[in-house]
């Protein structure tokens, strides 16, 4: 059953034994045993006092006084992230880490039965018992064939290492962006202000907020130092710009217990980067990611698949992923509001409403997600933009900008030997309108003259309007092996000049900064813009997706 | 908050002990900084040769951001942050 616990921490007793709990997991919603299913919610240890690590997990969470003890089954999670339990009153007992009703498991030993209240109480071991006497199993397995992902979220990212970056922003409202807030410190949350909200608004909502524009490249750093970090944890991770997957299948032996070690890994990440980060653990990403919502920030949660149609059942249509704004808009027309409403549509009406998503959804919105977890070695796309600092009609500056930036991301693509079959263009005006547009390519490309002339043709297609622009962007995507493609029979010898060209740039670049070499058009940016080692700075976070 | 883009090379009193690097004390506009905290430290390992920066706050009260090189070992201040 879903387990729930805050700021991980060893929960020995202070005389030194090791403290157990007899509790179990899998309790049915609302609390009542469902002895049926426990074969297959099978997350407790066996309980003895020698199996000190299978207790010390759920005396986190006894003692952490915040969570939802191993004990609240999947209605203490929802009731933690504000959906009502099925079936509780107002005078429930909350998510405040105190222990629910919930009948213990007849196949795991005598020490697992006992009344409720027997079951709230922390039981410490026998002296002398506490040195092990037989090989510890792994405290909580999932069963066979279950997968276990683990989704790591950093809290706020941007904002935290500003504020770790200038102590004085502690406690303080932190918003950085340009033009809209791409992060915001919890501090500037309690005042409404979030994501993707313009900065105009959120200057009205919270006019005390400190905005800053932000430092990509720093964040960057940290990250990795992170993902370096998952790394270790998990033999396969596929990562984003403030968020990772880490596929933990098959490592229940090298992890005995795997909330440990993944408590261990958040103090590693706080000590060595001062950030925190919200870790969620499923039977797959999705529900990876939707148990860590619930315990954020700097908590960590666990779901089996066993509790998924119950966890998901009551929350909002807009957890659920793949429904965006537009798709929730046309569900709540149809009085569907939460996932377990959208379960009563078959999967040929979901497939005639949203297309290939509405298959995706059907199983999603009972708890099945088969999406892997991959290092994706051949991204989907790569996007370099950013917008000016003050909004310009100007079109060397324009196109010098879109110049620079097809050259940013044409390189990032060499660097993982890939070439794009397509090129795009996004533009967003000083008022607020944007316009994007794509195009493929004749050939896979990596080189820069090939992805600028396709780029530029769709600058000239896409900016009509006299109205200053306030940011530009391009995305190269539909990526194919630099290696695996077939060159074409008469420009062989030129492409291969050019590639060389490039890569002897590549190399220079790689060496001294991006900024050192700058061709053509970007030259205009020179002097306008400012740069740093990586060449000019970029207001917006590059992003290979 | 208004952050001043330095980009001047300095000199820096530095602790190498145990492995990492920690700012103890700079040089700059003809004063001794004093580093009285170490805020964040980040290696940017881009390139070649990786950058390690620190913000450091001195005993002033500014926040300042220090960067070593890793390819000559010169220091660099590339900014200060002043409370407004």
């Amino acid at each position: 059953m879903g387990t729930k616990l805050h700021s991980p921490r060893h929960g020995d007793d202070p005389h030194g034994r090791p403290t157990f709990e007899p509790v179990a997991r899998a309790a049915a919603p609302g609390g009542a045993h469902d002895a049926s299913r426990s074969s297959a919610t099978n997350h407790t240890a066996p309980v003895h006092a020698e199996q000190g690590a299978a207790v010390r997990e759920t005396g986190q969470a006894m003692e952490s006084g915040s969570g939802v003890t191993a004990g609240d089954g999947i209605a203490g999670i929802a009731e933690a992230a504000g959906v009502p339990r099925p079936g509780a009153g107002s005078g429930s007992a909350g998510a405040e880490g105190r222990s629910r009703d919930s009948e213990p498991r007849e196949s795991q030993g005598p020490a697992k039965r006992g009344s409720a209240s027997a079951r709230a109480r922390t039981m410490r071991a026998p002296s002398g018992g506490g040195a092990p006497s037989a090989p510890a199993e792994p405290a909580i397995a999932p069963p066979p064939g279950e997968r276990t992902v683990l989704h790591v979220d950093i809290d706020a990212f941007f904002a935290a290492i500003e504020q770790q970056r200038d102590p004085r922003l502690k406690g303080r409202p932190v918003i950085v962006g340009a033009g809209v807030i791409a992060s915001c410190s919890y501090e500037a949350r309690a005042f409404g202000l979030k994501a993707g909200m313009p900065l105009s608004e959120a200057r009205r909502l919270c006019p005390e907020a400190v905005i800053l524009e932000g430092h990509a490249q720093a964040y960057r750093c940290f990250a990795e130092e992170i993902f370096a970090r998952c790394r270790a944890l998990a033999p396969a991770v596929e990562t984003y710009l403030d968020e990772a997957y880490c596929d933990l299948t098959g490592t229940e032996r090298l992890h005995a217990d795997l909330l440990d070690a993944v408590g261990s890994f958040q103090r590693g990440v706080r000590e060595a980067a001062g950030l925190t980060v919200t870790c969620g653990i499923g039977p797959n990403r999705m529900l990876a990611k939707l148990i860590g919502k619930t315990v954020k920030p700097d908590g960590l949660a666990r779901i089996g698949a066993a509790e998924a149609d119950e966890f998901l059942r009551g929350r909002p249509l807009e957890q659920l992923a793949g429904v965006g704004p537009a798709h929730a808009r046309t569900l709540r027309s149809m009085n569907l509001h939460t996932i377990g409403d959208l379960r009563a549509l078959p999967v040929e009406v979901l497939e005639s409403l949203f297309g290939a998503s509405g298959r995706l959804f059907h199983g999603r919105c009972r708890g099945r997600d088969t999406a892997p977890v991959n290092e994706r070695e051949i991204p989907l796309s790569i996007s370099r933009e950013t917008s000016f600092h003050r909004d310009t009609a100007d079109r060397l500056e324009i196109e010098g900008m879109l110049e620079y930036l097809v050259g940013r991301a044409c390189r990032a693509a060499r660097e993982l030997g890939i070439r794009a079959r397509t090129v795009g263009v996004r533009l967003r005006y000083g008022d607020g309108e944007g316009a994007a547009r794509e195009r493929s390519l004749r050939m896979p490309s990596d080189a820069d003259p090939v992805a600028l002339a396709h780029a530029l043709d769709l600058l000239r297609a896409l900016f009509t309007r006299r109205v200053a622009l306030h940011r530009v962007g391009v995305t190269l995507s539909s990526f194919v092996p630099a290696a695996g493609e077939q060159g074409a029979l008469f420009d062989e010898r030129e492409a291969g000049r050019r590639a060389a060209l490039y890569r002897a740039f590549d190399r220079v670049r790689g060496a001294y900064g991006h900024g050192v070499l700058v061709s053509g058009r970007a030259l205009h940016l020179k002097g306008r813009l400012a740069e740093d080692p990586h060449g000019f700075v970029l207001r917006t976070p590059s992003l290979t997706k | 908050m208004r952050r001043e883009a330095i980009q001047q090379a300095v000199a820096v009193r530095a602790d190498f002990q145990g492995g990492a690097v920690t700012p103890v004390s700079f040089r700059h506009a003809g004063r001794e900084q004093r580093v009285a905290r170490v805020n964040a430290r980040w290696v940017d390992r881009a390139g070649r040769h990786p950058r390690f920066h620190f913000s450091v706050t001195v005993e002033s009260g500014d926040v300042c951001e220090l960067q070593l090189s890793g390819a000559d070992l010169v220091w660099w201040l590339d900014s200060v942050t002043l409370e407004e």
